[in-house]
This record gives C-alpha cells, structure tokens and sequence, in this order.
C-alpha cells in the first residue's frame, strides 16, 4: 500500500527547496555585475527581471510553506525535535535535489531566452539544463555575437553544476540547513570526503577556487602566446577553465576549441579536464600528504587503462578508415587523442566540426568513442557516465568468477580493492555497481532509439544519445535547433537522470506516484 | 571575327578562374570538405572575435552566418582590422587561398591559408535595442517584489509581538 | 609550521595531479606512434 505524502512533507520539501532558488538567484549577481561593468544594458535588464522572478517566486513559496513547516515541527512531540523529526529525511533531500535541479533549468532559461539568441523557450531550457548538468550540447543561436554577460552566465551555470546546485545552496545558507547530507547523495556524490558535510562542501570550494586561480593563469597566459589581448585571454581564460575543470564543455565562440587554433591551449585544457575528472575525495588525500594513493587507488588505474583502450581503438578507427588525421602522430593526437580525452572526460570540448566527425570519422572510431563517454570519469568527480570505480568493481568481481570456474577446488580468500583504503568486495557492492551500470546502458540505449525514430542513423544516435546521458557534450552533428522538440526533450531528461544518477529521479517518480494513488 | 575570338578568350578565362577560384560558403565546406581540399577557394565572412598575431603570422576566424572558418594569413594582411562581438560587427571580408579539409601544418585544422585578405564592408557598432516592456517588466516587478518583501517584514513584526 | 606543511603538502598533491595527466598525454603519444608504426 502507498501511503499518500502528507502536506508536512510537502511543506518540507517547498521550503528547502525555496532556499536553493534563491541561492540560485544570489549567484546571479555576477552576471549582473559583469554587464554593468562592461556596459550591457540588455543583457543588465535580462538578469535583472530574472533574478526579480525567481526572488518573487522563492520568498512567495517559502513563506507558503514554512507556515505548515514550522507548525508541524510544533506538534511533533518534544523529544521528536530534538530527532528533528521535521527535518528533511532521505526522500525529501532526494526530491529536493530533483526538483531543485528542475527549478535551476527553468530559472536559468530565463535571461538566455531573454535574450534572443535561442530560438525556443525549450531550446533556451536545453541549454540550461545542458550548463548545470555540465554535458556541454548547445543550441545557441550566433554564439559569436552573445553578449560577455550571456556567455558568463553560460559558463557559471557549469560551475554551479559542477560543485553541485546543492552544495553552493550549502554555502549561501549554511545555518538552518539541515537534512544535507542527504541531499548531497542525491546529487550523485555519495563519497563523503570529510565527515561533516559542510566541511566537504568548504573543501570543495577550496580546490576549485585554488584551480580557478591557476587555471585562469595559466590558460589566460597560453592564450596570450597564441596572439589574443590580455583582458579577453584572461576572461576567455577563466571561463575555459569552468569549462574544462567542470568537465562541461561550452565555450565563448561556435568553433569550441577550433576557435584558438591553440595546440599549447589544448595540453593545458587537457590537463584541466583530467583534473577535473578525479574524485574529489582523492583530491583531499593528494592534497594532505596521502600521495601514494594516486598509484594504489582503483580509480585512477582504471582511468588510465580505460583512456588509452579506448583511444588504441578509436586510432586503429581513423587510422583503417583512411581520416587525415592518421598521416602524423601529432595530428592523431591533436584531433584523435582531443576529442578522446574530451569525451571520456565528459566535457566535450571540440577541435573539429561536428559535421566532419558524424561523417568522416569510421565506424570503429565512433564505437571508440562512444565507449569512452559511456565509461566517464571518477565517482564524485564533475564527469558523468558510468564511473571508473564501478567499472574497477565490475572487473574485479568478473575476474573473481572466472577464477572460481577455473580453479573451483582453490580456496578464494575475500576478494579486496583499494579505494583511499581497503574494501571487500561484497556481493552487495558488485549488485550496486551493475544496477546503475545497467540503468546506464538503458538510458545510452533509449536515447539511441529515440535518436532513430527521428530518422538519425544507428550510430550517430548512440552517439548523441550516450553524450547527453553521460553529460559529455560532443556532438556529431545531430544536437541543432531543428531537431524534433521531442528529441530536445528525451537529451533534456538524459542530461537530468544521468547527472542525479537515476536515484533521485526515481524517488521523485516514486514521490508523484503517491500522490495520485497512495491512501491515507 | 576579331569581337568572336576575344568574347571567347573572355569566357575561357572567365571559366578557368571559375574552376582556380571557387566561391565556397562554410556550408560547402562543412558538407564536402573533401571536394575543396587542396584547391584555392575564396570565402566571405565576418571577422568574429580576435585577430590571433603570431610573429608575422595571424589568425582570423570568418563567420559567414552559419559557421565560422578559421583562416591563416600574414600578419600584414589583417592590420588594422577587427573582429565582432556583442554591439560589434566585425571587419567582413573576403579571402583567397587553400582550403585544408586537414591542414598537416596546424595539426589538422580545417583552415584556409589565406594569400589575400579583401575587406568588404567596414567595422561597425551595433545599437543595443533594449524593448521598452523590458524595462516597463523590471520597474514592475520590482515593485512588486518590494510589496512581498515588505509584507513579509510586517508577518514577522507582528508575530514577534 | 603546521601551515607551512599543510600548504607544502597541497603544492605537492597538485604537482602529483598534474603529473598524472602529463603522464596520460605522453602514454596517448606513445600509443599514437605505435599505432600509426604497425601494420593492421
């Protein structure tokens, strides 16, 4: 039997979830604050309605909700407050995240709307879901006329996601916010880096704004060599590093990465982007003196096996399909090894068109490819995909099985891995990691279809479908603001499911199943 | 006879540079590099963003309204131009050179090696047209966020007393 | 000195981290040169 949610619930819900919108409002003051410094009056009006709509909204909906809030915290028994008994529980954190995830879509549409340059509500809503779910697919209309406001925000929206909607909420309402952890699991980050969470939201913080420094050095610097002017290598510096350490993937100009012509601006975005494909949770123990872990840990090995696998394939690919970019090492791997690392990365930073690599680049190639956006990159990392500690999970339980049907009369000891420390290798683990392997493939997979009853090709719709799923961001030519509205709509839903890792999605489906069915 | 002979030698030539110098668009080129590859071609395009100076070498990226081209010239080809943006149109230009599908010298790029750069309508600055419901939008509901906000402040004083 | 140490050791993660991903770029470099060398 379903049980109906009852309003508290509701309320518990409506009231947090008022606190992330207008965190998100907040963040909004940069944007702001850049077209009034640069003397851009209509994108200071796009922000400024904006961000008076979504104050509007979040205070109306606070104060609607903390009435029944705070009264159902009243009647709960006292020793229930101390318990915090009305405080947000898993399913509400995991609603929260979901929903909070939505509103940030909407919300963030707004001023990209607003601004001309997206041909549809929906197109505008694409690419912003596409920014807070770091994926990088665009439909933005002459790009290279977008005001430096539009474009920051556009960058923003990827660095917002990246840390988590969640966790920059954490850090503009820090008190009275309880229920966080919970809330941050539903947001695809179930390591716990330092015990409390509000200290991992701070460390967070801390290594991106210490590469934010140093990104935007270095790359601003990089940039300079290659010929631009200080002020615009600098700010093309900085939003190219949100791109890159938040694996996103848009860019400032339509060429994405072609733009630069850049092959030093290239290694440095590569480093970025491997950067910000390691866990966060590595970065905490690399960075307290547990250096040894980057060799020991599972991850990092499987990264690194997983990358040149699917680059050795992806270059026979190119190599046997007869593409330029075979007659040179350094052409194989400025567009193969680019375009590899970019995908398995999950940011999706492009050196080439769209257009060559749907049609120029072989069968083989394209299968390399795709199998290295479905891998992604580290759990709790800004990637998406599958993840390499599930897939070091998988690999290790496959190689236990078939040792036991080898050597069957062999005494097994306990299978363990090494992750930061020593863990077994339990059946539940393993079922873990297969169960959202699976929910992967299938959503790789339904997309795929989707992308077909379109009339796109087998391929470039798995392709397509497995960018939007696993937040990568290359395209093959199929993501243009004249594909079916339908089609936009299943890569919003993948890029949303993909990120949140399907829990939070399913416990909000859970949640509206309730309502309509459950009894009270 | 004289008039046949020079209309013919006209319109031989006229084919000729035809066949040397094909007018291409970014769509053309993006559909069948291959086609181009190698040949001298002539592009038109606006100037987007910056004008790339490496020693006496630059880059120029041409936006002809659908996509953008990257185009490698002499640095003294492209003084004194500049590139669009927001409330900016660029330099428009037409270029003349060799249009790789894979340029082995740029590590694959798809580029133009440009041998003439011609500019064919200057810079301009573009208005910001800013709709006046906009504006009338933002003066409104700040006022009404003003109301709620107020409100709100009187829910919480008289709760408080 | 705690802080001495604590920023040293944060220098020296990021030097680690950075390490790895020049060692992946030269690992992909050395794979592109075998694969463009061989025969398949």
């Amino acid at each position: 039997m379903i049980l109906r949610p009852r309003t508290e619930d509701i309320a518990v819900i409506g009231y947090h979830l008022s606190k992330i919108i207008l965190g998100l409002g907040l963040t909004m003051l940069l944007p702001l604050g850049c077209a009034a410094l640069s003397g851009e009056h209509g994108p200071f009006f796009d922000f400024l309605i904006t961000m008076e709509i979504i104050f509007i909204f979040g205070l109306s909906m606070m104060q609607a909700c903390r009435g029944t809030y705070e009264s159902g915290k009243r009647k709960a028994p006292a020793y229930e407050n101390k318990i915090s008994a009305l405080d947000p529980n898993w399913m509400h954190g995991m609603i929260m995240v979901a929903l909070s995830w939505l509103a940030a879509m909407f919300f963030g549409a707004i001023p990209l709307w607003l601004s001309g340059h997206w041909n549809s509500f929906l197109d505008a809503c694409f690419e912003s879901m596409s920014g807070f779910a770091t994926t990088g697919l665009s439909l933005a209309q002459d790009l290279d006329h977008l005001s430096l406001t539009h474009n920051l925000w556009r960058h923003l929206t990827m660095f917002i996601g990246g840390q988590g909607i969640v966790v920059v909420a954490l850090s503009f309402f820090v008190k009275g916010f309880s229920g966080a952890f919970r809330m941050y699991v539903g947001e695809a980050r179930d390591e716990r880096v330092l015990p409390n969470v509000i200290n991992t939201a701070r460390f967070i913080w801390i290594v991106s704004l210490t590469y934010l420094a140093l990104g935007t050095l270095s790359l601003g610097i990089t940039a300079m060599l290659g010929g631009m002017g200080p002020v615009r290598a600098f700010f093309h510096g900085a939003c190219l590093f949100m791109a890159a350490f938040d694996t996103g993937g848009f860019t400032l100009q339509s060429q994405n990465m072609l733009y630069y012509h850049n092959f030093r601006l290239e290694i440095v975005t590569i480093v970025f982007m491997v950067l910000g494909a390691i866990n966060f949770r590595l970065h905490y123990h690399l960075w307290t003196g547990n250096r040894g872990e980057l060799f020991r840990n599972i991850e990092m090995r499987v990264l690194f096996i997983c990358v040149l696998l699917t680059f050795a394939v992806t270059a026979i690919g190119l190599k046997n399909g007869g593409s330029p970019y075979s007659s040179g090492a350094v052409m194989l791997f400025r567009k193969g090894f680019y375009q590899l690392i970019s995908g398995h990365t999950g940011t999706g930073f492009m050196t080439v068109y769209a257009e060559q690599m749907g049609k120029e680049w072989s069968d083989l190639a394209l299968v390399g490819m795709i199998c290295a956006m479905a891998l992604g990159g580290a759990v709790s990392s800004t990637t998406g995909g599958i993840k390499m500690l599930r897939i070091g999970i998988i690999a290790e339980a496959f190689v236990q099985d078939i040792k036991k049907v080898i050597f069957p009369a062999r005494a097994m000891v306990e299978q363990r891995f090494h992750h930061i420390k020593e863990v077994f290798l339990e059946d539940r683990t393993v079922r873990a990691a297969l169960m959202v392997t699976l929910a992967y493939i299938i959503l790789y997979g339904m997309g795929a279809i989707a992308g077909m009853l379109c009339g796109f090709g087998f391929l470039p719709s798995l392709f397509e479908s497995t960018s939007a799923a696993a937040n990568v961001g290359l395209s093959c030519g199929i993501t243009s603001s004249g594909m079916p509205a339908a089609l936009k709509m299943v890569y919003i839903f993948q890029m949303w499911a993909g990120r949140l890792e399907f829990i939070s999605v399913f416990t909000l489906a859970g949640f509206f199943l309730a309502v309509i069915k459950g009894k009270r | 006879m004289a008039a046949v002979f020079v209309s013919a030698a006209l319109f031989v030539c006229a084919a000729a540079s035809f066949a040397e110098q094909a007018k291409v668009s970014s769509g053309m080129l993006l559909s069948d590099p291959g086609l181009y590859d190698g040949r001298t071609i002539s592009f038109e395009g606006e100037i987007i963003g910056d004008i790339m100076k490496q020693g006496r070498a630059a880059w120029i990226n041409l936006n002809d309204g659908r996509a953008a081209i990257g185009v490698f010239t002499a640095a003294d080809n492209v003084k004194g131009l500049s590139g669009g943006g927001y409330k900016k149109q660029g330099d428009i230009v037409r270029v003349s050179g060799e249009f790789h599908k894979a340029c082995p010298q740029h590590g694959g790029d798809l580029d133009i090696h440009a041998d003439s750069v011609t500019v064919i309508i200057k810079s301009a600055v573009i208005e910001e047209v800013i709709c006046p419901v906009e504006k009338r939008l933002a003066v409104f509901l700040a006022g009404v966020l003003c109301l709620l906000s107020i409100l709100m402040l009187y829910k919480k004083l008289r709760k408080k007393r | 000195m705690k802080e001495k140490s604590k920023l040293l050791n944060g220098i020296l993660g990021i030097a680690w981290e950075i390490s790895y991903a020049a060692a992946l770029m030269l690992a992909a470099a050395a794979v592109c040169i075998i694969i463009l060398l061989i025969k398949l």
